[in-house]
């Protein structure tokens, strides 16, 4: 299988890699970069968990190839806060009980992220489409939907 | 006031790395010079293994090792009651899951290459898809001992009498499908050997680590001291985690290459190879009067297991035991068949066999009331548990029995009254459903918890439980537990990872048995805790208890001011020889069940019950089914963390939508046919209704503080609510799940005719 070079921003940071022609953009960022937050729950597009945002679209990582991501900026979960400082969206979460296993967690938020981005005062409706691409198992999505919804209303996405 | 926490909102203690992506889950292990290991599956479901031809597999470079049966003579079967399950196929497969050799390489990608590069050659034998087949004299066995695994009976009063003081008899059959629990991380696990002590660790997620400890050595053929399994955070679970996966097949490959391995199943991979919710048939024949005493009460329930026991035996009885539902009946029979076919095996699912007994019973009682021109809500409060009810297996109900509460607040909540009397063209519907659900696994066995606490010097605490969290949030119990007994702050306790090789046995986390068991056993050591601290503190401030009040973290003198934080305690403790450790444990008597009867006096520790109420939209053009509102009124006892409770109803609501209206694992010919997300549906956020939960506490259970579980009786009334909804709507009853659109407009074209 050949090698591919490709420069590729990462949560703001930028790399320089030689990677394998059939490698995945999932398996880049676990594998090779480490962060270990993007899930893998099917394989195939389905379930969500490995969702990432690519130049402001979410994607499913485990459908796009590391070579395909030449020259684009990635945001992964890492990106979104930290232990000091959750972002919004983390914090709505956990306030509404909306985590359980926390598998589907990660994409979970960086969907509705993504949504909030375009869309910063969705209905109902537009949250539950914008979720739609992530399985959560554990919840029934409803507490989801209202950390979703206090986010939005709260007009506070960016953590300010 | 201070910082006691029963009954509040706090927020979950390993919630912060979930959101922040942080948190370890088993394919989250990684190190160098790692193997891959990769099952290699059967491709015939039932069939004689000829021949296993790995020499092109392992002329691969990269690939390190390749095992089949015929090296490994030594292994021992493994298996949740039975020990059925060959790590590896000797002679036969039975299923598609069976392993055929296992494959070690330097990377994913080579085991997979490896994997398609070896060549089995078999012997075709009858592929036995249905139990009622299996059932047959002349069926071919699936294993030596016949493909009826067991059976169990159920018997109360008298049926023949019960029959006779019937106005109307009633019989229907009720079919249940074949459902993949789905947590949404696969089965996956990193091991290492160490030659020096002989121990193997294995991180790898379990419901219950001391059982998968022992079945792992028991195949291995070693001392479970030798079994180190550590806890990674857990990816769901629902009933799935209870077999053993990835764990023997880590152990034994991590010994062969001496190498730290890592095994990730593909979705399809545990779809066809890993437990399934057992299909059923349910047939239940009634007798009732006009005025509405339900008389006799006959079912038969026939399981499907599948190739193997797993948890089969036990699920298939639940269903028998809880066939009537939460009803006074006083003349039962019943017979239930757990039986081996050659589909991927059963074994526990969210509800355990009690699911698929409600959707049979309340569907029942859903025609009964019908047939007899009663309201439903009018005859299941007629004939519904309260105190002093005997359940089929002559257990008296002494405590919590909050049924009616249950149905009464979920009726004034919802829009039960009005859709009934407004509903004009037939397409909307209501229906509702109550069940029982009996916690803890009961019935006499052994079942205990364990929990450890540990005042450290610097006044933190530190806590051992083995109790898995699989998302529900038992640890978070856990901590509220102590903090309502020391009024101590969660945010000084640490949990420790759960292992075998530091903590004790807190059971599995199943049969909604988890607040009750390590509930209890945590309040146990913390009321232990207590005492230490008390008498520690009596003999250094010189004063009593009720004198000493534990305020702002430490032990105080009340009114004077003086007082020891819990460190300064720790440390007078440790310098006495006496460090301040507390365990507690928790372990109630049930009760065996007569083997002819099903008779036991206390067969179960308490029953939680949920009254949930369905309002649906049915399309008569496409069949489609749209659930709009549904109430859940669930008798918890008492709300320890009642955002969780409402999580669990939540979560489980959206998995009895998925039974009544979507999942269904085909199995044809013993091969899955929809083993990947694309075909195998499960509800998404926009097939979710409304959903609100209201919390009955009748709060005299054996649990902590009358605390009752919650975690399956969640989903049990689902399924039946919404099919008794369709029925409201459109007059034709869904016996056979799961409600497809096609199935509806099969159900619409034959009523019409």
């Amino acid at each position: 299988m050949g090698l591919v070079d490709i420069e590729v921003k990462v949560n703001g940071e930028e790399f320089k890699l030689e990677v394998a022609a059939n490698l995945r953009l999932v398996d880049l960022l676990r594998d090779k970069l480490g962060l270990i937050g993007t899930k893998e729950g099917c394989g195939e597009g389905e379930c969500g968990a490995c969702t990432v945002i690519i130049d402001g679209e979410t994607a499913n990582s485990c459908l796009v190839l590391a070579a395909q991501v030449d020259g684009r900026e990635i945001t992964t979960i890492e990106a979104l806060g930290n232990e000091d400082k959750l972002h919004p969206l983390q914090q709505s979460f956990i306030d509404n009980g909306a985590v359980q296993c926390g598998f589907c967690t990660p994409g979970m938020i960086l969907s509705a992220k993504n949504l909030l981005d375009h869309n910063p005062q969705p209905s109902e409706e537009e949250i539950k489409r914008g979720l739609s691409g992530n399985i959560c198992r554990c919840t029934g999505y409803t507490k989801i939907i209202k950390a979703v919804q206090d986010v939005a209303q709260g007009g506070d996405i960016d953590g300010n | 006031m201070g910082t006691r926490s029963v009954g509040k909102k706090v927020a979950k203690v390993d919630v912060i790395d979930k959101v922040l992506g942080k948190a370890v889950f088993a394919t989250d292990y990684y190190s160098d010079d790692m193997l891959y290991i990769k099952a290699v599956r059967a491709s015939h479901p039932h069939a004689l293994i000829k021949e296993i031809d790995v020499s092109k597999a392992k002329e691969l470079e990269g690939v390190e090792l390749i095992v089949t049966a015929k090296e490994l003579a030594e292994l021992n079967n493994f298996g949740l009651i039975i020990k059925d399950q060959e790590v590896l196929v000797r002679e036969k497969t039975r299923s598609m899951g069976d392993v055929i050799a296992l494959i070690a390489a330097k990377s994913e990608e080579l085991a997979r290459q490896a994997e398609r590069l070896i060549e089995i050659t078999y012997e075709e034998l009858e592929v036995i898809e249905e139990p009622l087949r299996a059932m047959e004299d002349e069926a071919p066995l699936i294993h030596q001992s016949g493909n009826i695994l067991c059976s169990h009976n159920l018997k109360k009063g008298d049926i023949k009498q019960g029959f006779a003081e019937a106005d109307l008899i009633i019989s229907n059959e009720f079919r249940t499908q074949r459902i993949e629990q789905l947590p949404l991380q696969t089965e996956a696990g990193v091991a290492e050997y160490d030659p020096e002590t002989k121990v193997y660790t294995i991180w790898a997620a379990t419901q219950w680590l001391h059982d998968t400890q022992i079945d792992v050595a028991h195949a291995l053929g070693v001392s479970p001291t030798k079994i180190n399994l550590v806890q990674p955070v857990i990816g769901g679970a629902f009933g799935k985690r209870e077999d053993v996966s990835v764990q023997i097949h880590l152990a034994l490959m991590a010994k062969l290459t001496g190498k730290k391995v890592k095994q990730v199943y593909t979705r399809a991979e545990s779809m066809i190879a890993q437990s399934k919710r057992h299909p059923m048939i349910i047939r239940i024949k009634s007798g009732v009067t006009y005025t509405g005493e339900i008389t006799a009460w006959e079912v038969e329930v026939i399981g499907d297991t599948g190739a193997y026991a797993s948890s089969g035996p036990a699920v298939v009885h639940q269903a028998l035991y809880h066939s009537t539902g939460p009803y006074n009946i006083d003349n039962i029979a019943g017979k239930s068949y757990t039986v081996y076919t050659n589909n991927t095996y059963s074994g526990a699912m969210r509800g355990f066999g009690a699911t698929q007994a409600a959707f049979a019973y309340e569907s029942q009682i859903d025609i009964l009331a019908k047939e007899i021109g009663m309201d439903p809500v009018e005859f299941r409060l007629k004939n519904g548990y309260q105190r002093g009810s005997i359940t089929p297996n002559g257990q008296e109900l002494t405590s919590s029995v909050g049924l009616k509460e249950t149905i009464e607040q979920a009726v004034e909540a919802s829009n039960y009254q009005q859709i009934k009397v407004e509903r004009g063209n037939k397409k909307r519907g209501v229906g509702m459903a109550s069940i029982m659900f009996g916690n803890g696994y009961g019935e006499g066995y052994p079942d205990h918890s364990t929990c450890e606490i540990k005042v450290e010097d610097d006044g933190t605490l530190t806590i051992k439980t083995a109790a898995a969290d699989v998302g529900q949030g038992v640890l978070t119990l856990v901590a509220q537990i102590i903090s309502e007994v020391l009024n101590y702050p969660i945010e000084r306790m640490n949990f420790l990872q759960a292992n075998t090789a530091t903590m004790k046995n807190a059971g599995s986390t199943s049969t909604t048995r988890q607040t009750l068991f390590t509930g209890n056993a945590t309040k146990n050591a913390a009321e232990n805790m207590l005492a230490q601290i008390h008498h520690h503190a009596f003999l250094e401030l010189g004063a009593h208890y009720p004198s000493l009040e534990i305020k702002d973290g430490k032990i105080m003198v009340k009114g004077e001011g003086r007082g020891l934080t819990f460190g300064e305690v720790a440390r007078l403790a440790k310098a006495k020889g006496q460090p301040l450790i507390a365990e507690g444990s928790y372990f109630p008597k049930t009760d065996v069940p007569d083997k002819e009867t099903g008779f036991s006096a206390k067969n179960y520790l308490a029953y939680t019950f949920n009254t949930q109420i369905a309002e649906v939209v049915v399309d008569t053009e496409t069949g489609q089914v749209e659930v709009e509102r549904i109430v859940a009124a669930v008798d918890i006892g008492k709300a320890i963390h009642p955002q969780n409770i409402e999580g669990q109803s939540e979560g489980g609501t959206a998995m009895g939508l998925g039974m009544a209206l979507m999942e269904d694992q085909i199995i044809e010919k013993g091969i899955t046919k929809n083993p990947n997300l694309s075909n195998y549906l499960v509800p998404t956020s926009l097939d979710m209704p409304e959903i609100e939960t209201i919390i009955v506490e009748s709060k005299d259970a054996a649990g902590p503080y009358g605390a009752k579980g919650i975690g399956e009786p969640a989903m049990i009334p689902t399924a039946p609510a919404i099919i008794n909804a369709i029925e409201d709507a459109i007059g034709v009853r869904i016996k056979e799940l799961p409600a497809t659109p096609e199935k509806i407009l099969k159900a619409l074209k034959s009523s019409e005719e």
